[in-house]
């Protein structure tokens, strides 16, 4: 395995976070993609950058001043309100027109 | 057989007008096309044959009623066209090309679905792609994937693949793509056709099926860049829906269409013609270039110093932001559940939420995002020296199914040409400008400044009055 690379336990750790079951067999095959990608992406560590660093969501180009993001009045449209039943229309568990969601706590 | 040759929006307008041909006649001529050949391409997830039949009807009642006024008012009335399945398309099943959206039909259409609609374009449909947008070749799609119309051994490239193969294979005038990495110029190139990726935020990114929320752009593919024009005038301007659309007004982009590239200063970035990139792809984008300064154009050669850390610094970003926009298909609202994520999404949601997670987002995310600075004021410096830059769109020519398929870090390098552009925000535009000894389609991309997609257009335009490689197609 490359040095940059992730052990099995990165890779669970990473899997509960992104809330992806994993079996064993991909563990293994995760891990060595991971660390592929790791090792590969590590060529841009030793790139000295500005601080702070990441100012990126929008260039200065294109938010010039007469770009400057313009967000909407906060305020309701009832036009654009879905209906519940049009709300809940493509969720497959429901109940009395609700979202059905997984039981949190174990019987 | 009602209307001959090439598809383009501006023929279409012609033949309407002089009552060559009524708009209900062109489409069910597309729809029987797409019956005939689309089985052997897959370029459609879902045929929306009747919608778009009754719809003719009422456009060629429009014209029959108030004349030849129509058209001024609804720039694109009967344009028959497709959207990528990543678009938001009320009551029409979208599925990102993803098993996780198998069953998804949108409440709501996106902003640019409802410009085209509002423009009196015709919907045949919704297009294949790889799933989520992710990948360069079309492989991706969880359903089938979309083969190359010029030579169905090859791929389309991706991940607009249906919306490239669809154009080239003469089913729809006009067709949406998205643009993260090089998704719309990247397909563009490998089916020989025009792909515009709009500078960042011109146009909405509202109620499409989010990938990474700083690069996504909402381009789009033709066989002319004059239509490419003409449909960026529909889709572009800010929407409300999306706070990072911008407000600057839309341009006339017509206008400078016929100057010709007279005087105009084109850059070639050096780093975009070296070794590691193919020698036919060099040779042909560089003849694309001689033809251009016989026009008038004058050459010259640029850097763009960081071109090796593109692709580390776009697949951090980009993962990472994938990650997050992927978070929400939970499967209690709508859609399957995370089980049903496929290999590819599989890898980037899990690269993404590493890059970003604790002791590890300085040294990747933060890096990456420092990095990005640097890609931008390469280009920055590079286009205050002159107008454009050009440069080819894939570093090869089109490849076979299954060649790149084995190896996620090979098929990630075919970004390599195109993703500095995301980072950066900027527009481009693939213009088909050739084949290779096997008759599969080469391009070259045009690189703006922000906002300047005119530029684009102009130089586009001028190489396509100079020659004939967008007026080729496939025999299918």
């Amino acid at each position: 395995m490359a040095k940059s690379g992730l052990d099995k336990a990165q890779v669970e750790h990473v899997a509960k976070l992104a809330s992806l079951d994993i079996s064993s067999k991909d563990i293994t095959k995760a891990q060595e993609e991971l660390s592929k990608m790791v090792d590969y992406v590590g060529k841009m560590s030793n790139v000295k950058v500005h601080s702070p660093r990441g100012d990126a969501f929008m260039s200065n180009q294109i938010q010039s001043s007469k770009n400057t993001i313009k967000a909407r009045a906060d305020k309701v449209d009832s036009s654009e309100c879905l209906s519940q039943d049009e709300a809940t229309s493509n969720a497959k568990n429901k109940h009395d027109g609700l979202f059905m969601v997984p039981p949190i706590f174990k019987e | 057989m009602i209307f001959k040759g090439n598809l383009t929006i501006n023929k279409l307008r012609d033949g309407f007008l002089k009552k060559e041909f009524s708009v209900r006649e062109v489409v069910d001529q597309l729809i029987s096309r797409i019956e005939k050949y689309d089985g052997g391409i897959n370029s459609f997830l879902t045929k929306t044959s009747d919608e778009a039949r009754k719809k003719a009807d009422g456009v060629d009642k429009k014209i029959a009623n108030s004349g030849e006024d129509v058209f001024r008012e609804s720039p694109l009335l009967g344009i028959p066209i497709a959207h990528k399945d990543l678009f938001l398309t009320k009551g029409v099943k979208t599925t990102a090309a993803s098993k996780v959206l198998e069953n998804y039909t949108p409440q709501y259409s996106a902003t640019v679905v409802d410009k085209f609609a509002n423009a009196g374009a015709i919907t045949l449909g919704k297009l294949n792609c790889d799933a989520w947008g992710h990948g360069a070749s079309g492989e991706n799609s969880d359903f089938k994937a979309t083969k190359n119309p010029w030579n169905k051994d090859y791929v389309p490239g991706g991940s607009s693949s249906g919306s490239a193969a669809a154009v080239a294979s003469g089913f729809a005038a006009a067709t949406t793509g998205t643009d993260t990495g090089g998704s719309t110029r990247f397909p563009a190139s490998f089916c020989g056709v025009v792909g515009l990726k709009p500078t960042y935020g011109r146009v909405s990114r509202y109620g499409v099926v989010a990938m990474a929320s700083s690069m996504d752009s909402m381009g789009h593919l033709t066989q002319t860049v004059e239509d490419s024009a003409l449909v960026l005038s529909v889709t572009a301007g800010h929407d409300e829906h999306d706070a990072t659309s911008i407000s600057a007004p839309v341009p006339d982009y017509k206008k400078d269409l016929e100057s010709g590239v007279k005087g105009l200063k084109i850059g070639l970035p050096k780093e975009y013609f070296n070794k590691g990139i193919d020698e036919d792809v060099i040779t042909n984008v560089r003849t694309a270039v001689r033809t251009l300064e016989e026009q008038g154009a004058k050459v010259e050669e640029v850097s763009l110093p960081h071109t090796e850390y593109v692709i580390p610094a776009y697949y951090i970003v980009m993962s990472s932001e994938v990650s997050s926009n992927l978070a929400r298909y939970d499967g209690i609202r709508y859609g399957q559940g995370r089980g049903a994520f496929t290999n590819e999404a599989r890898r980037r949601i899990m690269l993404g939420t590493h890059s970003l997670s604790s002791g590890y987002k300085d040294k990747y995310y933060g890096q990456a995002e420092g990095v990005r600075t640097l890609i931008r004021q390469d280009f920055e410096k590079a286009l205050g020296k002159v107008d454009v830059l050009l440069a080819p769109v894939s570093p090869t020519p089109p490849f076979k199914f299954g060649e790149r398929t084995d190896d996620p870090l090979k098929m990630y390098l075919s970004d390599i040409l195109t993703a500095a552009v995301n980072l950066a925000q900027l527009p481009g535009l693939t213009v088909p400008c050739g084949f290779t000894k096997n008759n599969l389609p080469l391009g070259f991309q045009l690189i703006g400044k922000a906002l300047d997609e005119a530029t684009l257009f102009r130089v586009g335009h001028a190489y396509q009055e100079a020659t004939d490689w967008h007026t080729k197609r496939p025999k299918l």
